[in-house]
């Protein structure tokens, strides 16, 4: 007869409705305890526990208790004898002995203990007061056993899963991505935090559920699905570098995202998984360089300077447009950032007067990295540049800042400066003679005023009545005061000689002379003067000034002449023309040499430039003229950018040289 | 222990103050009946006025000295200040008792009464609880306060006032002996239960519960079984579920629902196996006897010491009816001290040194040592 036939068909069903009862709970703890209290209950025990084998890594076997009934075993003796026969801290050996003897039952007074073998897992323990469990009952029960042992251990290998997947849990939520997982219908089978938050919902809300049943934020749901479904189909991942939207909370973001496939173990069908870094602050840190490479590039190619920056590998970083039209270059800028400095600088060698020592001297200053100021670079085409040269320090290591400036313009400016100097210098020279002339010469005739006047005072002091003197001494003085008078017309119209350009205009020279003739009329006519010009021609110049010029030039022949029969003939010069050293003339303008020659009184050769000095009469004092007709006369000429000079002999006439700008 | 029967309709101040005022009296558990409403109420004011922990329920019947009442109230004065644990919400589907369940065991407790509300939902899951923290090592007895008409309603007395959806936890260093018996003869069986949630039996087997019932019942009774006669037929045939080597655990059913299921006291699993019982008379009354003279047997004090503790279902007076004299008088009988107790819609207590359940038309004996 089996064992089986000990059992009765109802306690058969009891065992059957144990069975159904084991494995129910979602922890190991939950699985114990309600097949512990089902086990104590129908089978009529008073007390039990389920432990479970524990192994060290030294070898070491222990049983731990996993649940018990009660909870606190007091006053149950039979448990504490069971207790005692379970090893703890024994070797596998022992521990190998001890499962091999189980089931076990042990007798405390009327109390029973029985230990069962949980394969794999650990030990139960039954303990009934009255009657032990039958042979036929602990053999029925090893099914239920193994059942229950298999509950445990599916339990605990899923405890430590849930466990593990807790752990992912908390590092998925602390992590600052938003991360998620959604299946082929757009339903999410995973998100952290930082993705519930983006929507203002919470992780519960989305999980399980699609983007619409739990966000009514705009979003482009359909392309997302179409995404996440070619993901999954294709099996390859994707990888959108800028997506934006705004969060629940209304903020504006920018995130990366990665999806690739994805196969959940606890979910029939595939899905996919994405992970979304929040790039706001990247982008905006982008934006705000790109803004400030803007700004500076703008700045760059705005400034009056070529510059190029040298990186720490000798590439180009940057270069301004400036710096490409100094050099005469097309194209633009950027395409020169990243290529070599050095090949650069061998393209633009040819527009360089002097190449290998400009290149020499960009080494030297290289090696010695220390800035350098102002150096003058020569090109071939007659322009001078200046350039400075700045190293620094960047994190990767030592750049260059190379400037180029156009200093042609102020090179021609600073000529142009030290002519006018010099202009200056010689204008200041005249004003040095104004001023003799004003202490000195015009000293003269006041004296004389005033010796005539003193005199007279004397005479009539003595009670004297106007004679034959007094008269005299008057129309001496008188005179006196009218020649300083003329004296000073002289000057203030020395003084008024000046050009301007708008006043330049073309002068016919053959006018001019009529009107000069014209002008000295009495005088040649007194003088018996024969005063005759050929064709001349025209000039660029200020026509009254040239009358007079012509006027005093013509007089002077008249009036410094004791021949009976004064001439003066103005011509033209048509060969070369030859200025005397201390003249010069503007090699860029056509020039009309003209002279006038008379048949005066001559000069000596060193008298001839003392000729143009104030109120010079060389020599005579007879009261005619002023002594400011050839300097005047030489002011009007300077005013004309031309040249006068005196050509005398002594007896033997004067010609008087004059150079004048040709019309245009 | 000194007790005291409170006539119908009398004032309990003065009686209570006299039980109190004895010098071996440390608390109170009040019995009270659910007919005698206004003495209950007159109890409530006063018990929430008193100094010493208060206990008790309001049941359809007490048992005084041996007898029945169903008005009165039974004073018991218990000679140490108990442990009263006291736990809401006993309907309340997301409560963990089992947190709310103090070390009794360590701190040297041995017996416990314990009296919930009859009609709270979750009373399997509570008695569950109590058995899985001090499994057989505390000696449990009690049962179901309430009324007879099915309504839940405020039913236990407490030093705060009346409660319902509780139940009340008073633990007692003093021993205790327990004897559990019903009686109920196997009839019709076994069914398995295929459709159950919680006390509600939905299908045995491939049809209703109600119809594989009423096949049953009407062949024995030779008449219908109706809707309306249900719960007067049904009293004589509970259902049960089988245990190992020990007697079967009634679950009583009191009323049909509209998909023919049965309603009952106490839950049936589902995928377990019950039987239909039928009671005879004689059966149930020796098995009462048997439970008084396990109690008493396995008490260790002197006969004289002990207190006998009666807590019967209310279901075995409707069954037995006048003959239900014979069964307090078998346990008066077997008891060396006065019977004393109550009454009860459903029965809580460990079955001798076994495990504690839920039981429906059962018998409990309890007697402690030395009160």
């Amino acid at each position: 007869m089996s064992q089986r036939s000990s059992i009765s068909p109802e306690q058969l069903q009891v065992l059957y409705e144990l069975s159904l009862s084991i494995g129910q709970g979602k922890t190991l703890a939950d699985v114990a305890r309600t097949a512990l209290s089902s086990y104590l209950r129908r089978l009529n025990c008073s007390a039990g526990a389920i432990f479970r084998r524990q192994e060290t890594a030294a070898g070491q076997v222990s049983y731990e208790r996993v649940d018990s009934i009660p909870k606190n075993p007091t006053r149950t003796n039979s448990f504490d004898l069971a207790r005692d026969c379970i090893p703890s801290g024994e070797t596998v050996a022992a521990d190998t002995a001890f499962q091999q003897a189980l089931p076990k039952t042990g007798q405390n007074g009327s109390s029973h203990y029985h230990l069962f073998d949980l394969p794999g897992f650990g030990v139960l323990l039954l303990i009934r007061s009255d009657a032990p469990l039958s042979r036929p009952l602990r053999s029925e029960l090893r099914p239920l056993n193994r059942k229950l042992a298999a509950a445990c251990r599916h339990r605990l290998a899923k405890q430590s899963v849930q466990q593990a997947r807790q752990t992912l849990r908390n590092i998925i939520d602390l992590l600052p991505q938003h991360v998620f997982a959604k299946d082929t219908a757009g339903r999410f089978l995973l998100a952290n935090e930082s993705f519930a938050d983006a929507y203002g919902v919470t992780v519960e809300e989305v999980e399980g559920n699609t983007e619409p049943d739990f966000s009514t934020l705009t979003r482009s749901t359909t392309r997302h699905d179409a995404e996440d479904r070619a993901v999954i189909e294709t099996g390859n991942s994707k990888h959108i570098p800028e997506k934006s939207f705004t969060t629940a909370d209304g903020r504006e973001r920018t995130v990366e995202t990665v999806k690739i496939p994805y196969d959940p173990i606890d979910t029939n069908g595939d899905a996919v998984l994405g992970v979304a870094t929040d790039i706001t602050k990247q982008k905006k840190r982008e934006q705000e360089l790109e803004e400030t490479n803007t700004l500076l590039q703008t700045v760059l190619d705005n400034l009056p300077a070529g510059i190029l920056v040298e990186g720490p590998e000798r590439n180009i970083q940057s270069v301004n447009q400036r710096l490409l039209d100094l050099f005469e270059r097309t194209g633009d800028p950027k395409t020169l950032v990243g290529t070599d400095c050095e090949a650069a600088l061998e393209s633009f060698k040819h527009t360089l007067a002097n190449p290998d020592e400009f290149l020499e001297r960009v080494n030297d200053v290289f090696e010695a990295s220390e800035r350098v100021e102002k150096q003058e670079l020569a090109l071939a085409d007659g322009r001078k540049f200046e350039w400075d040269y700045v190293p620094y320090s960047v994190q990767a290591g030592n750049a260059n800042l190379w400037m180029y400036r156009d200093v042609t313009a102020q090179a021609n400016r600073e000529a142009e400066l030290r002519e006018t100097r010099r202009e200056l210098r010689a204008s200041n020279q005249e004003l040095e003679q104004f001023a003799y002339a004003a202490s000195h010469d015009l000293k003269e005739p006041l004296r004389s005023v005033s010796n005539y006047l003193t005199l007279f005072s004397d005479l009539y002091d003595e009670g004297e009545t106007l004679d034959e003197q007094a008269y005299s001494l008057i129309g001496n003085a008188v005179d006196a005061a009218g020649r300083m008078q003329a004296m000073i017309n002289a000057l203030l119209q020395y003084s008024r000689v000046e050009t301007t350009d708008s006043e330049t205009e073309q002068i016919s020279l053959d006018t001019v002379f009529e009107k000069t003739k014209l002008n000295l009329t009495v005088p040649i006519d007194d003088a018996g003067a024969t005063v005759t010009a050929e064709s001349l021609p025209t000039v660029a110049g200020d026509q009254q000034l040239l009358v007079q010029l012509f006027q005093n030039i013509v007089h002077n022949g008249i009036k410094y002449n004791d021949s009976a029969h004064p001439r003066v003939h103005v011509g033209l010069e048509t060969g070369d023309t030859t200025v005397p050293g201390d003249h010069s003339l503007d090699d860029d303008t056509v020039w009309h040499h003209l002279y006038c020659e008379d048949n005066g009184v001559g000069m000596e050769a060193n008298q001839a430039d003392q000729a143009f000095d104030v109120f010079e009469r060389l020599g005579r004092d007879d009261g005619d003229g002023t002594g400011m007709g050839l300097t005047l006369s030489q002011r009007i000429v300077s005013d004309h950018d031309g040249a006068i000079w005196i050509e005398s002999t002594p007896g033997d006439g004067t010609i008087v040289h004059l150079c004048l700008p040709a019309s245009v | 222990m000194e007790y005291k029967y409170l006539l119908p309709e009398e004032a309990p101040g003065s009686a209570i103050d006299t039980l109190l005022g004895s010098p071996t009296v440390e608390s109170l558990v009040v019995l009270g009946t659910v007919a005698d409403q206004a003495q209950n109420t007159a109890l409530d004011e006063h018990l929430t006025t008193l100094s010493v922990p208060v206990l008790g329920g309001i049941f359809p019947q007490i048992i005084v000295d041996g007898t029945a009442r169903e008005r009165g109230t039974l004073l018991l004065g218990l000679g140490e200040t108990p442990a009263i644990t006291r736990v809401d919400g006993l309907s309340d589907p997301d409560e963990q008792y089992t947190d709310q369940l103090p070390n009794l065991l360590t701190n040297g407790y041995e017996t416990a009464f314990v009296f919930t509300d009859a009609f709270a939902e979750r009373t399997n899951e509570f008695v569950t609880a109590l058995f899985d923290a001090y499994g057989s090592e505390l000696t449990v007895l009690g049962g179901g306060a309430g009324a007879l008409s099915m309504e839940q309603q405020p039913c236990l007395f407490t030093n705060d006032g009346l409660v319902e959806d509780a139940a009340l936890v008073a633990a007692l260093q003093t021993a205790g002996t327990v004897g559990v018996n019903h009686g109920w003869q196997e009839f019709a069986g076994p069914f398995r239960v295929t459709d159950a949630d919680g006390p509600i039996v939905k299908r045995l087997g491939d049809d209703t519960a109600l119809a594989v019932y009423r096949d049953v019942v009407e062949q024995d009774i030779e008449a219908s079984l109706t809707a309306d006669n249900f719960f007067e037929i049904a009293k004589s045939y509970p259902l049960a579920i089988s245990r190992f080597e020990t007697e079967k655990i009634v679950r009583d059913p009191f009323e049909v629902t509209d998909d023919g299921a049965l309603r009952c006291f106490g839950d049936i699993p589902e995928g377990s196996f019950v039987h239909i019982l039928k009671g005879v008379p004689d059966s149930l009354v020796d098995a009462a006897r048997t439970a008084a003279t396990a109690a008493n047997d396995a008490a260790s004090s002197p006969e004289g010491d002990r207190a006998t503790l009666f807590f019967d279902c209310i279901s075995r007076v409707l069954y037995l009816e006048e003959k239900f004299g014979r069964e307090l008088a078998a346990v008066e009988e077997s008891s060396p001290t006065p019977v004393v107790g109550a009454l009860t819609i459903g029965e809580i207590a460990t079955s001798g040194s076994g495990p504690m359940e839920l039981y429906n038309k059962t018998a409990v004996v309890g007697v402690l040592e030395e009160l």
